[in-house]
């Protein structure tokens, strides 16, 4: 980069993000999408990116509108009640990961691993290639599963799940 | 497939017009049902959720259906001419398949007024049995694992059939001696050395009779091995050939779908595999069960009882068997994963060594591997530990039934219901069977592996070629190039280029712009037919591409590709590459002409320094310039430059260019280049702009339209003078 432009003004400038704080307001379209008012413009559609999906998921969201950041939500809580429940909604459905609630069997069979779990209530046998790479802390708690499909799965309080579950995932960590 | 999900009656009710498609999804962005269905009929979209039509767009309105993949789910949403988007669905990952499939058939729709015939759709699923497939492959495990697949495998080894035979030979030798072996003894023994008829010479007919057994079997068994590992290698060999033949042959697409290592893998591993398998389990398989079948026979036939003892521990040492070497497995698996860690973990230290000590990363490399090594010799330590603890144990418990024998065979002797000779004989047969017993057991696991590895390799054996067509009319290269609607994608669901529509006349320069990732290189991949465009056509001089044998388009295209690639070899061999019987005057010429003579003269063997991978380290410009040099040595019609001379200063770029100027005169170039100063020479220039052509005009024009390569000149300029 070229001397003049290093000067802290210049340099404060170019790298300046915008932190999204509660005066601005995002409305639930109803049709899926979201839209976003600042400074008097309404930005739509509004889609919310986790910037550290899996350490801070409701913490550093950016906003992006047609390829452009409109700014960054610095901490979701810091919102009315009713945004946070707009923005949590948005997020479900884009961070879509069902929670296991019980592994009942890990089956290894050549390049695969089936594993029949518990999901919503509902037994359901997933599949992944290669569960060395598949399966890793999501943070220091939480396992992420990743099946064949590219679908995400979370397994809650990995080290409070009964000893059998754990045994069975242990030699893939 | 067909995208067609049962659709509720109520539902049904509220269509009008017949269904051509419909497909669920199971995420709700907009109400609390539990998904919806999206259905597709000859004029409208609908999506319904709870039986409640919640979006209803004609098709007519749509320009654009496009698949995309979020985090945990994916959505489909249209573009309408009006600007506005819609979004139709949120759908798990497993359906993205389908939604991908049904955004093709409605931009297919789009462009040519009607439905596909046929839809296409990624199968992550085995149609026959539902298992997963391998990726980017239509092999599925469970149906593979048929063993019939092995039988092709003596198919190859055919030309080794005289060698095969002998080994089949030898190994019925060798088996035949086993078993006549203890029959001679028990013949020895008990004629000759019981108490009552005591011959001592007759000791060292026992002694001759075993040494000579003993080294025949030597003998024969030596002679097995060295023909079977013969035949595997050679066998293995073939395939290794074939297969290298094979990708050499593949189309890019076919190629690229799976990884570089899975190919490495395939060529190496399990060429290994199948010849590991071929040698211990080779056509002496049906021998060596047959005797084992043999030998239980005759335990029957000699004392029925005993054999009985031999058979009942039987299941007991299967499952002794099986538990252990499942867990020595395992704790060996664990050990192998951290060994990997590693590995890996000294690969990008030793890699990176000069980002490590450039950032004064070196201490922390240090601690991260000593944790990994630590661990590593913890479960390098329990693993050895348990082997050495089970192996030992599980060796007794596999013998049980021959302590069970001598006991109870001593026992009859000293009832002197069965002779000394004969228990020695029974105790032998025994001692015999239990040996490949353990073999026998991992037989079926070793087949199954053997038999995927296999399947693995005839899957690409067995793929289709790039089709070759033969040469018929000589088909000229030069002339106009014409792009009529082209639109291609690597895959499908993230279309690159579309609908280009473009021609270019023979001779013309042709400098392409356009933003880093927008699909530059992948319009000249698409003009070199290394992958074929999913609509519309290319063509040269009114022929279409796929006309034109790939062999004379490429014999007529030169081109310098974005990553120069320099073969393990030397500077000469690299730049006569595609014509290997260049003369050397040409080959100096060329190397003038891309400004590369001068430099190759100061290399400390000139033209023969040997370069690439382990050779001299060219530099990036330096590289560049032998592979223009390579480009223009055989006197292309077309000529490719793809960011050719990016990494020059602009002096040597300038020089180049001039050189460049006189000879690709006549020949129609293509050159892309993201400093504009490159393409100023340029007749014409195309810009693309996500994904289209957003203009398409000499350089004067392009200023004139004010748009995006005006915007794009102007920010060049305005950094130029930065700079200054
Ligand atoms: N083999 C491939 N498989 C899948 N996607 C690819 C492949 N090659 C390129 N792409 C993608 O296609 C898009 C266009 O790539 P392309 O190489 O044509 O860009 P480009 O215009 O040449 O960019 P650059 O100026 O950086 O060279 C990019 O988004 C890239 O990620
Ligand atoms: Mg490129």
């Amino acid at each position: 980069m070229p001397k003049q432009m290093m000067t802290d003004d210049n340099m404060e400038k170019l790298i300046a993000y915008r932190e999204l704080d509660s005066s601005c307001v995002f409305v639930d379209d109803g049709d899926g999408f979201l839209s976003l008012t600042l400074d008097e413009t309404v930005y739509r559609p509004v889609d919310l990116i986790r910037l550290l999906p899996y350490d801070r998921p409701d913490e550093y969201i950016s906003c992006v509108c047609k390829e452009q950041e409109l700014g960054i939500i610095r901490r979701i809580a810091d919102f009315p009640e009713e945004q946070q429940r707009i923005l949590q909604h948005q997020l479900s459905f884009r961070y879509y990961t069902p929670v296991i609630e019980k592994i009942i069997s890990v089956r290894e069979k050549m390049w695969f691993v089936f594993i029949k779990v518990v999901v919503d209530g509902q037994k359901k046998e997933l599949c992944t290639r290669d569960l060395y790479h598949n399966i890793r802390f999501y943070n220091s708690t939480d396992l992420l599963l990743t099946d064949v499909d590219e679908n995400r799965y979370l397994i809650r309080n990995f080290r409070q799940q009964p000893a059998k579950m754990q045994q069975k995932i242990e030699i893939y960590l | 497939m067909e995208l067609n999900d049962r659709i509720a009656p109520e539902i049904q009710n509220q269509l009008e017009g017949s269904v051509k498609y419909s497909v669920r999804y199971e995420i709700s962005a907009r109400s609390a049902a539990p998904g919806g269905i999206v259905v597709v009929t000859g004029e409208d979209v609908f999506v319904f959720e709870n039986q409640q039509k919640i979006l209803e767009i004609k098709l007519s309105s749509i320009a654009e259906a496009n698949c995309e993949k979020l985090y945990g789910s994916g959505c489909l949403k249209f573009v309408l001419h009006s600007g506005e988007e819609k979004l139709a669905a949120v759908f798990s990952l497993s359906r993205f398949a389908c939604f991908t499939a049904l955004a093709q058939a409605i931009e297919y729709r789009l462009d040519t007024g009607s439905f596909p015939a046929e839809l296409k759709i990624e199968q992550k699923f085995c149609p026959v049995c539902g298992s997963p497939l391998m990726h980017g492959s239509k092999l599925c495990i469970k149906c593979a694992r048929k063993p019939k697949i092995l039988l092709r495998l003596y198919h190859i080894g055919k030309p080794y059939l005289p060698r095969i035979l002998l080994v089949i030979f030898f190994v019925v030798a060798v088996e035949l001696l086993a078993v006549i072996y203890p029959y001679f003894k028990r013949l020895v023994i008990d004629n000759y050395m019981t108490a009552e008829n005591p011959q001592i010479s007759k000791i060292w007919l026992l002694f001759g009779l075993t040494a000579g057994i003993y080294l025949t079997v030597c003998l024969f068994e030596w002679i097995v091995g060295y023909l079977k590992n013969f035949v595997a290698a050679a066998v293995s060999r073939d395939l290794r050939e074939m297969l290298f033949d094979k990708i050499q042959r593949l189309s890019l697409a076919n190629i690229t779908k799976r990884s570089a290592g899975d190919m490495l893998g395939r060529i190496q591993n399990d060429t290994t595999r199948v010849r590991e398998f071929l040698v211990s389990y080779g056509a002496d398989i049906i021998v060596r069960v047959f005797s084992l079948l043999l030998l239980t026979v005759i335990l029957f036939v000699t004392n029925w009882r005993l054999a009985v003892l031999v058979i009942l521990p039987a299941p007991f040492m299967l499952w002794a068997f099986r538990w252990s070497s499942d867990k020595i497995r395992r704790k060996f698996h664990i050990v192998w994963r951290r060994g990997q860690k590693v590995n890996s973990l000294l690969h990008d230290a030793i890699n990176g060594i000069r980002v490590v000590k450039a950032y004064g990363g070196e201490q922390n490399e240090t601690r991260k591997f000593e944790r990994v090594s630590t661990d590593y010799c913890i479960q390098l330590s329990g693993a050895e530990k348990f082997w050495s603890l089970v192996t030992p144990v599980v060796g007794f418990v596999m013998t049980l039934g021959e302590f069970l024998v001598l006991y109870f065979g001593a026992n009859l002797v000293l009832q002197q219901e069965m002779q000394i000779g004969e228990l020695v004989q029974y105790t032998t047969y025994v001692s015999m069977l239990y040996g490949p017993l353990r073999w026998l057991i991992s037989l079926p696991r070793q087949i199954k592996q053997a038999s995927v590895s296999a399947n693995k390799l005839f899957e690409i054996i067995d793929e289709p070629e790039e089709s070759q067509q033969q040469q018929n009319a000589p088909c000229p290269v030069a002339g106009d190039i014409t792009f009529d609607n082209v639109s291609f994608g690597y895959k499908e669901y993230i279309p690159v280029l579309k609908h280009l529509n473009f021609t270019v006349k023979q001779g013309e320069m042709i400098g392409i712009v356009g933003a880093s990732g927008v699909g530059k290189s992948t319009l000249i991949n698409l003009l070199m037919r290394l992958y074929e465009p999913t609509r519309g056509e290319i063509r040269i001089n009114g022929t279409p591409l796929q006309n034109i044998p790939r062999s004379v388009l490429r014999s007529k295209i030169g081109v310098v590709l974005q990553e120069t690639f320099l073969f393990d070899g030397t500077v000469l061999d690299n730049i006569r590459y595609a014509k290997p019987d260049a003369p050397f005057e040409e080959i100096v010429k060329a190397a003038k002409a891309a400004g590369a003579h001068e430099f190759i003269l100061r290399l400390p063997e000139a033209y023969h320094t040997r370069v690439g991978d382990r050779g001299y380290m060219l530099s990036g410009g330096e590289r560049q310039r032998v592979a223009i040099a390579r480009a223009i040595l055989h006197q292309p019609d077309i000529l490719i430059l793809d960011e050719a001379t990016s990494a020059l200063d602009t002096k040597t770029e300038k020089q180049i260019q001039d050189t460049l100027g006189e000879i690709i005169k006549g020949r129609t170039t293509f050159a892309i280049a993201h400093r504009l100063s490159t393409l100023r020479q340029a007749d014409k220039l195309l810009v693309l702009d996500k994904g289209k052509v957003a203009e398409f005009g000499t350089h004067i024009e392009l200023l004139k339209n004010r748009s995006v390569y005006y915007r794009l000149v102007m920010a060049q300029r305005q950094t130029a003078k930065i700079r200054k």
